[in-house]
């Protein structure tokens, strides 16, 4: 029995073109079906749909043409609500919280109730609130602090929140928008087998990821969604991962290989009081850490150093939507204001020259659709960040802080992220600082690595010096240095 | 050409669905439509007078939608601006009337009395600012309590200060007959001594320059950029202090122009509470016109044909009096500032179909 079943859906919306309206499909004709009781990935690269097909699904966004059936039965979804009647629950890869409220009151808001009633009259107690998620804690080993404000939370630990308020309503489809992206190794695979343990009772299950060896390991069924259309939709045992990564970007992944240059290391003069070592130019040097162990403040400290020292530098941030886009402004107008000295003379804009520009760094770095007077909102969560690390690249900075790089992007483009980290250390001899809860980007990328844990940055370490096994012990805090 | 054209149309249409409604409730107060139709629509332009006058509240009009629409640009709701036009009326009625400046020439001194003005408005607002950044305070909170300050304190100085000796109102002085040089301006004569005055042309000036700094240089897009995202703002390196101080100063600094389009360009003297609430009025100005400079000019000149007519409502009918006169200029706002939405849910279900 199917689940989901999509029949002709189809989305688009509508983008000022040098004055003239275009429509840009988001899904196009999309027909697949979901069976009950399966995990089943939506894999694609970004902005070919994913995130828009299942808003639609959720009830967030309106379907435009087509139909959907929900255990065979029609359905109209016109808002959320509709959703959680239907018992589908969605963890949004941007985060849906109230910041300003604590997690007990976020919790106390969302928490089921029996009627409307209930709602309005009846106050949840925090000892409810305690036994009913004990199960999910003790599950996942998470440990919420009910008395925190959301809004001082790290992304991680904002993300279980999503999650586990994704659980409380006991849903039979559940759908996950990107869960691991910003999870530590550990936490991933506790994730993994927790969505296998879903199923097992029952529950159908949409995971959307890049991550193609957690679709490997997990997932029963696939579909593949290329610019908004099914390139193939089926079980698992017909595609291997190579199939599905050509597939999804039309290309084979053999182009795809990172390549690790010979280096002649020299020390960087660039002094960081969150780090008790130098770093030596042309290097990429690794934080490895599981989120929300100090690294908004090892962040926020290297970025004052380096505005004291006035380094020409990249700031790719941990958290694009908070720290480095402003919604409601176009792509063309964030690039002015990044880049005033190169395209503006005596305070006025030099529009041609800006455009230009703008428009060859989006065709370089496939940034879809390439629209310069697009507002940056209206782009894909992969593409936005693309957009990010391409802006910030373009000053052709001295020094790079690198956070989270690619978090949320597609293969391709976490590909192209990491040449142009790789080309900025090796051929211009820059200094890369990245930081990630990723291990293998910090194994693969990284010259040097630290490990940082409860604000303690342990380290340097040389690429080969610890196994993973001792960096895990190293990022769980269970290794004690004298 | 049509793309463009129709971004125009849903106010326009928003504004005739507002008149005929009125006219349509109107009856039930024993008033003809058709006459309600005509007041409303025409007293703004029954004579030059009328125009001239109508032209008058459309400057003020403008400068206190200037006043709102900058600072909402960096995310702050600004309700002050009817404090600082009282403040710096009164600043440029008592230094005028007084000639303080004791200078021979009517140029410098007027030119320091502007500017004194004009510096009294910019810092009354940079008070909000200032509170804003150093203390964290919630810009209309600040903006209330200075909005009465400056209310009583204008009253204070002016009734035992500077009273005009000549009248029982309390107002001031006029001001010296060599300084009133926008009495007899070409605007003011061809519009028959009204209370229009070259400052309308200032007004319009002045949003077009806006219009254009904002389309050519990166000045007020840090402004635009702060008020979309405060966090990524600093983090891009941009001065919270300098944005803060810009947006209010400029908001300070048209609030009074507003004030000197009353005190040079019509009454020759500052009478307490001479401002039908153009401090708020701005407000709506501003929000109808989506913040857009060009957009001003004109929510500023509907508003003020409404402002005029409702105003003649009072004496041209029989049953409605002038707080219902409000109520019809309310539903016509309503109209224009709904046939946005209204339009925007058609277009959404054309694009579907």
């Amino acid at each position: 029995m199917n689940a989901v079943e999509f029949s002709g859906i189809s989305k688009s919306y509508v983008v000022d073109h040098n004055g003239e309206q275009q429509h840009i499909y988001a899904c196009r004709d999309v027909e697949f079906q979901i069976q009950k009781n399966t995990i089943h990935a939506l894999i694609g690269e970004n902005g070919a749909g994913k995130s828009t097909l299942m808003k639609m699904l959720a009830g967030v966004e309106t379907i435009d043409r087509g139909e959907i059936f929900i255990h065979e039965k029609k359905y109209q979804p016109k808002s959320a609500a509709d959703a959680h009647q239907y018992k589908i629950g969605i963890v949004h890869q941007h985060f849906l919280l109230a910041e300003n409220l604590t997690v007990l009151d976020h919790l106390i808001l969302n928490w089921p109730k029996e009627n409307v009633f209930a709602n309005i009259f009846k106050k949840v107690s925090k000892t409810q609130i305690q036994n009913g998620i004990s199960k999910i804690e003790k599950k996942f080993n998470w440990n919420f602090k009910l008395t925190a404000k959301i809004k001082d939370l790290s992304v991680g630990e904002q993300q279980r929140l999503e999650i586990l308020k994704a659980l409380l309503v006991n849903p039979d489809i559940l759908i996950f928008d990107e869960p691991t992206a910003v999870l530590a190794p550990q936490e991933i695979a506790d994730f993994l087998k927790f969505i296998l343990d879903l199923k097992a009772q029952g529950q159908t299950i949409i995971l959307i990821t890049h991550k193609l060896h957690e679709v490997e390991q997990v997932a029963d069924f696939v579909t593949v969604l290329r610019r908004g259309q099914v390139m193939h939709s089926g079980s698992m045992t017909h595609v291997s991962v190579d199939q599905m990564a050509e597939l999804m970007i039309g290309q084979s992944l053999d182009k795809l290989e990172v390549t690790q240059n010979k280096k002649v290391y020299s020390e960087s003069k660039f002094v960081f009081s969150a780090l008790s070592f130098k770093l030596y130019n042309s290097e990429i040097f690794g934080i490895a850490g599981i989120d929300g162990n100090g690294q908004s403040e090892l962040i926020a400290q290297t970025i004052e150093d380096v505005k004291k020292q006035k380094i020409n530098y990249a700031d790719i941030s941990e958290d694009r939507l908070k720290f480095s886009i402003f919604s409601g402004l176009t792509l063309l107008e964030h690039m002015v204001l990044t880049h005033k000295s190169k395209f503006s003379k005596w305070g006025f804009v030099l529009k041609t020259k800006a455009q230009k520009m703008t428009e060859k760094l989006l065709t370089d770095w496939d940034i879809r659709p390439p629209e310069l007077n697009m507002k940056i909102e209206n782009l894909s969560g992969g593409n936005q960040q693309k957009f990010v690390v391409a802006k910030e690249m373009f000053k052709d900075p001295d020094f790079i802080i690198a956070a989270y790089p690619t978090r949320g992007v597609d293969l391709l483009a976490q590909q192209t992220i990491y040449k142009s980290l790789q080309t900025a250390s090796t051929e211009k001899n820059k200094t890369v600082l990245l930081i990630s809860s990723d291990l293998d980007e910090i194994l693969q990328l990284s010259d040097r690595y630290a490990i940082i844990c409860k604000n303690t940055v342990y380290g340097p370490f040389l690429k080969d010096q610890l196994t993973q096994t001792e960096i895990g012990r190293y990022m769980a805090g269970s290794v004690h240095v004298e | 050409m049509w793309n463009k054209f129709k971004n125009f149309l849903p106010p326009w249409m928003g504004l005739l669905f507002g008149l005929v409604l009125c006219c349509l409730i109107t009856p039930f107060f024993s008033e003809q439509p058709w006459h309600v139709f005509k007041v409303l629509v025409s007293s703004a332009f029954q004579s030059k007078y009328d125009f001239g006058l109508t032209l008058y509240y459309v400057t003020c009009l403008i400068f206190t939608g200037l006043s709102f629409a900058i600072p909402l640009r960096a995310g702050l709701f600004h309700i002050g601006s009817e404090g600082q036009l009282t403040l710096s009326a009164m600043v440029a009625a008592c230094l005028a009337a007084t000639s303080f400046f004791k200078i021979d020439s009517v140029f410098m001194n007027i030119s320091f009395v502007f500017l004194i003005t004009l510096i009294s408005g910019a810092f009354a607002a940079l008070i909000i600012a200032l509170f804003k950044y150093f203390r964290g305070s919630h810009e209309v909170v600040i903006a209330i309590m200075l909005n009465f300050i400056f209310s009583a304190l204008s009253l204070w100085v002016t009734v035992n200060y500077f009273q005009n000796p000549n009248s029982q109102n309390p107002e001031s002085a006029l001001i010296p007959e060599n300084l009133q040089i926008f009495i007899n301006d070409p605007l003011k004569i061809y519009f028959e001594k009204s209370p229009v005055s070259l400052f309308f042309v200032f007004a319009v000036v002045c949003c077009l320059i806006l219009f254009l700094i904002e389309r050519k240089t990166t000045w007020l897009q840090k402004i635009n950029a702060y008020g979309k995202n405060r966090h990524a703002s600093r983090r891009h390196g941009f001065s919270e202090l300098q944005i803060l101080m810009t947006a209010m100063g400029l908001a300070g600094f048209f609030s009074a122009c507003a004030a000197l389009t009353e005190i040079f360009g019509n009454s020759m003297q500052y009478k307490i509470g001479f401002s039908p609430m153009f401090g708020f009025l701005g407000i709506a100005v501003s929000l109808l016109a989506r913040q857009n400079f060009l957009g001003i000019l004109f929510s500023a000149f509907l508003m003020a044909a409404l402002h005029k007519g409702a105003s003649d409502l009072d004496l041209e009918t029989q049953y409605l009096t002038r707080d219902f006169s409000k109520v019809l200029q309310a539903v016509i706002i309503f109209s224009v500032a709904g046939s946005y939405y209204a339009f925007n849910y058609f277009s959404k279900k054309r694009n579907k179909s």
